[in-house]
């Protein structure tokens, strides 16, 4: 049997079918066992409503952050001339690979009540981190940021110079340059790299759960809702999961176009 | 009332030494071959790059001195850039892009129009005023950075291989062009270019780059004179 096209290695159509099967079926399986009648019930409670609307808050709260000093820094990252720069970005990309809960342990012993930061903020401030809707943005920020701090370097890095050349000696500042040349060149990898940082923390779990806790009302996002609900053998499991993967989704339609794109070249 | 370089800058397998002069009315072409210092010349003077040992002065004003840590920022300097393939704002208009120095100098709305329309009739692109970058063709775009450096005034005209990336028709255009631009300008002009035939053209003087290669690449641009 010849196809009029150029013919492709033997065999890849079906390791293709494994990979789909594995990726593509568990989440066809959430809408097959989904108890639709009981759909809207169980999204719209008052425990679901306040973890979902936790969650939209805090990831909110983490992808402003990540924007106001992540930014910045990855700014410093691609055109600072300082010493020690590779091994900054080293220190504070490693989060990424990190497994979430070992995050959770690490700001703990950081921000903790017993931590090296967070005991002197207990006792001269009075200030407690751990275990609060504040815990849960700095578990969100550390697992996420440097999706976007690494997005940001990239842009910079390939966005060209001479544009920033030609805004500096045309008389523009430092800052009018970055506002109003940079961010407007590298707006796709921007608006990629915030929807990337904003998934991220929508749907953190390991680092929220060890740092944050998981009280209902209080430190319980979505995801930590969705566990616990599983644990106590209700649907509201399957339900929330819905949820998400339809809120997830539409991240991906809307990153469909230019922003995608943008992000898969890895800069501008 | 002159441009004065007395510096060098050294980089891991490359260092330039700079002695150049130039007065004002003078257009001064510095050629050479690649990777022998052209550009790094121009940066040098811009601000874009800090030189690593001298000075670099211009009608008295010092814009950079390695030894007392002296140096002028690039937007402080009223040096005019036009980089090699233009360097256009991608994401401004034609006419925002030739209004963006004179934005940033602060200058109030009614200047800004009143230049502007200037530029835009003087370098002959009334026409593409509402284009973007892209959609114009290389001299086209050539003809909106020179409006874009001119609009601000400055002192110091840098020019990086204006002409290379041009077809032979726009080559010969945008040369009159920086001809007659050349002819009136009050101040002092560098142009680079690997084209002999340009420089002969336009440049009223010529500086060539010596160039050594040991295990470094060791140049150095001295006036003639």
């Amino acid at each position: 049997m010849s196809r009029r096209a150029l013919s492709q290695p033997r065999g890849i159509g079906m390791l293709s079918v494994v990979a789909i099967a594995l990726l593509a079926f568990p989440l066809i399986a959430v809408v097959i066992r989904q108890p639709w009648g009981q759909l809207w019930e169980s999204v719209s409670n008052e425990s679901s409503l306040q973890a979902l609307w936790l969650s939209l808050r805090t990831s909110t709260v983490t992808t402003a952050l990540a924007f106001v000093v992540g930014l910045p820094f990855a700014w410093l990252l691609a055109k600072g001339s300082m010493r020690g720069t590779s091994v900054l970005r080293a220190l504070c990309v490693l989060p990424m690979v990190l497994p979430p809960v070992v995050g959770g342990v690490a700001l703990l012993y950081a921000f903790g009540r017993q931590g090296v930061l967070g005991g002197i903020l207990d006792e001269w401030f009075g200030v407690r981190l751990a275990f609060t809707e504040t815990a849960v943005v700095l578990s969100q920020f550390f697992v996420a940021a440097p999706f976007f701090i690494v997005v940001m370097e990239s842009a910079f890095q390939q966005m060209d110079a001479r544009l920033i050349g030609a805004a500096r000696t045309l008389g523009a500042g430092p800052w009018h340059t970055l506002v109003r040349i940079v961010l407007p060149v590298v707006r796709p990898s921007l608006i990629a790299g915030l929807v990337l940082t904003w998934a991220r923390a929508l749907g953190e779990f390991g680092a929220t759960i060890t740092f944050a806790g998981n009280t209902p009302g209080r430190t319980q996002t979505l995801p930590l809702a969705i566990y616990s609900s599983l644990e106590g053998g209700n649907d509201a499991a399957l339900a929330l999961s819905f949820l998400m993967m339809v809120v997830s989704m539409a991240i991906l339609v809307g990153l469909r176009g230019s922003w995608l794109p943008a992000l898969r070249r890895g800069g501008t | 009332m002159s441009l004065r370089l007395s510096c060098s800058i050294e980089r891991r397998d490359f260092a330039l030494t700079v002695n150049l002069t130039v007065g004002r009315g003078d257009v001064r072409a510095i050629i050479g071959p690649n990777g022998s210092g052209k550009t790094t010349t121009l940066h040098l003077v811009a601000g874009l790059l800090a030189a690593d040992a001298g000075t670099i002065s211009f009608d008295g004003q010092m814009f950079d001195d390695a030894a007392s840590g002296g140096f002028l920022q690039p937007e402080q300097r009223h040096v005019g850039v036009m980089f090699q393939d233009n360097a256009l704002f991608p994401h401004l208009s034609v006419a925002d892009n030739i209004a963006f120095g004179l934005r940033a100098r602060g200058n109030d709305r009614e200047k800004v129009r009143h230049v502007l329309a200037e530029m835009l009739a003087r370098l002959d692109i009334v026409h593409l005023a509402r284009r973007f970058p892209r959609e114009l063709s290389g001299g086209q775009q050539q003809r909106v950075a020179l409006a874009r450096v001119l609009a601000t005034q400055p002192d110091i005209l840098l020019l990086d291989e204006p002409t290379s990336s041009l077809d032979t028709d726009a080559r010969d255009e945008i040369r009159e062009l920086l001809g007659n631009t050349f002819r009136d300008f009050p101040g002092v002009v560098l142009l680079v270019s690997h084209d002999e035939a340009e420089t002969q053209r336009l440049a009223t003087s010529v500086t060539r780059i010596d160039l050594r290669r040991d295990s470094t690449v060791m140049a150095s641009l001295n006036d003639s004179v």
